[in-house]
């Protein structure tokens, strides 16, 4: 594709060019732009100087390897022997919330219902409990936020 | 090895694969700092900051492929922690930023080339926000969409800082090169 070349369409292919290095215009105008640009030396040289300018900023942004190395030796050396922290899965804690929540309006029901008063647990039941959590780690936060939140009933 | 397989290997519990992290991000990253802070032991001092963060917090990265946004956005947030305390200090004592320099001998290096001397003075006297979308653009080569959801901007106000930090770097040169041709 091809465009006459005349002030005015230079100076629409000028006013735009930033955007034409950006691959911003839509496919019509590029194609239009650059029909006008491979005819017309001017704005071919414009074009150019943009993208020099470009690459001259990448120069005055550089970080020669040796400051790299030279940066490393600080962070390893605070680092020490520090481990990254792994995050519980999100899945398991929107299960939690959910649960507990759950957990939580069952208890307040039955309690409302029965009138009865907040139920306590036989050693041997402890000990099932701790099972149950060592069994199902992923959800010990349902049950000890259930346990938690049910203390604050009692 | 892309990014994604690095930190999996990093939270299996590798340290070399988080230098070859370093290596690939460290030098764009602390650009954008000493371009934003406009000092060298600032600088510094914050990137360290943000690799011992990254490090600490790995396991909490999502999307493990977007490992560059999130440094930058760990970066540019304790920057800007950094920059408010100089307006604190500032306002007991007048003091600032340097002015920007480079690392450690290649400073005087790159001035000897006066374009790029010229180029870098224009860059320190952009508006912040032009300077960090000219930065995140050209040399992190982010798309707009994700400078605007690094920054907090739309996608149109990150395109359109750019366009105008371009034309003012432009004009600066301009007036740069007419300064040499009258001496």
């Amino acid at each position: 594709m091809t465009a006459a070349r005349s002030p005015e369409s230079c100076a629409r292919v000028v006013a735009r060019l930033d955007r034409w290095v950006d691959g911003a215009l839509d496919a019509t105008e590029a194609a239009l732009d650059r029909g006008h640009m491979e005819a017309c030396a001017a704005c071919d040289g414009a074009r150019e100087r943009r993208l020099q300018m470009l690459e001259d900023l990448r120069r005055a942004a550089s970080v020669p390897a040796s400051a790299v190395d030279a940066l490393w030796k600080g962070v390893a050396a605070r680092l020490g022997n520090a481990r990254p922290a792994r995050a519980r899965p999100r899945i398991l804690r929107v299960h939690a919330l959910v649960g507990a929540a759950a957990a939580i309006l069952v208890l307040v029901l039955l309690q409302a219902a029965t009138g009865a008063s907040s139920p306590t647990l036989h050693p041997d039941d402890l000990v099932s409990v701790e099972h149950v959590l060592e069994v199902l780690p992923g959800w010990s936060d349902v049950v000890r936020g259930v346990g938690s939140l049910s203390r604050g009933f009692s | 090895m892309d990014d994604a397989d690095l930190v999996a290997r990093v939270l299996a519990g590798e340290r070399e694969p988080f230098h070859v992290l370093f290596r690939r991000h460290a030098a764009p990253l602390f650009a954008t700092l000493r371009s934003t802070l406009g000092n060298r032991d600032d600088a510094r001092e914050v990137f360290q900051e943000t690799w011992l963060r990254a490090f600490e917090g790995l396991g909490t990265l999502r999307e493990p492929a977007r490992l560059r946004s999130w440094l930058l956005s760990i970066a540019l947030n304790l920057a800007r922690v950094r920059r408010r305390r100089w307006i604190e200090r500032s306002a007991l004592a007048v003091e600032g930023p340097d002015e920007p320099v480079g690392e450690d001998g290649v400073q005087h290096r790159l001035e000897a080339d006066e374009e790029l001397a010229a180029l870098r003075r224009s860059i320190a006297e952009l508006p912040a926000r032009q300077r960090e979308v000219v930065d995140l653009r050209v040399n992190h080569e982010l798309s707009h969409a994700e400078i605007a959801a690094l920054l907090g901007i739309t996608e149109e106000a990150s395109r359109a800082s750019y366009y105008q930090a371009l034309r003012r770097l432009r004009e600066g040169l301009g007036a740069h090169a007419r300064e040499e041709d009258a001496r």
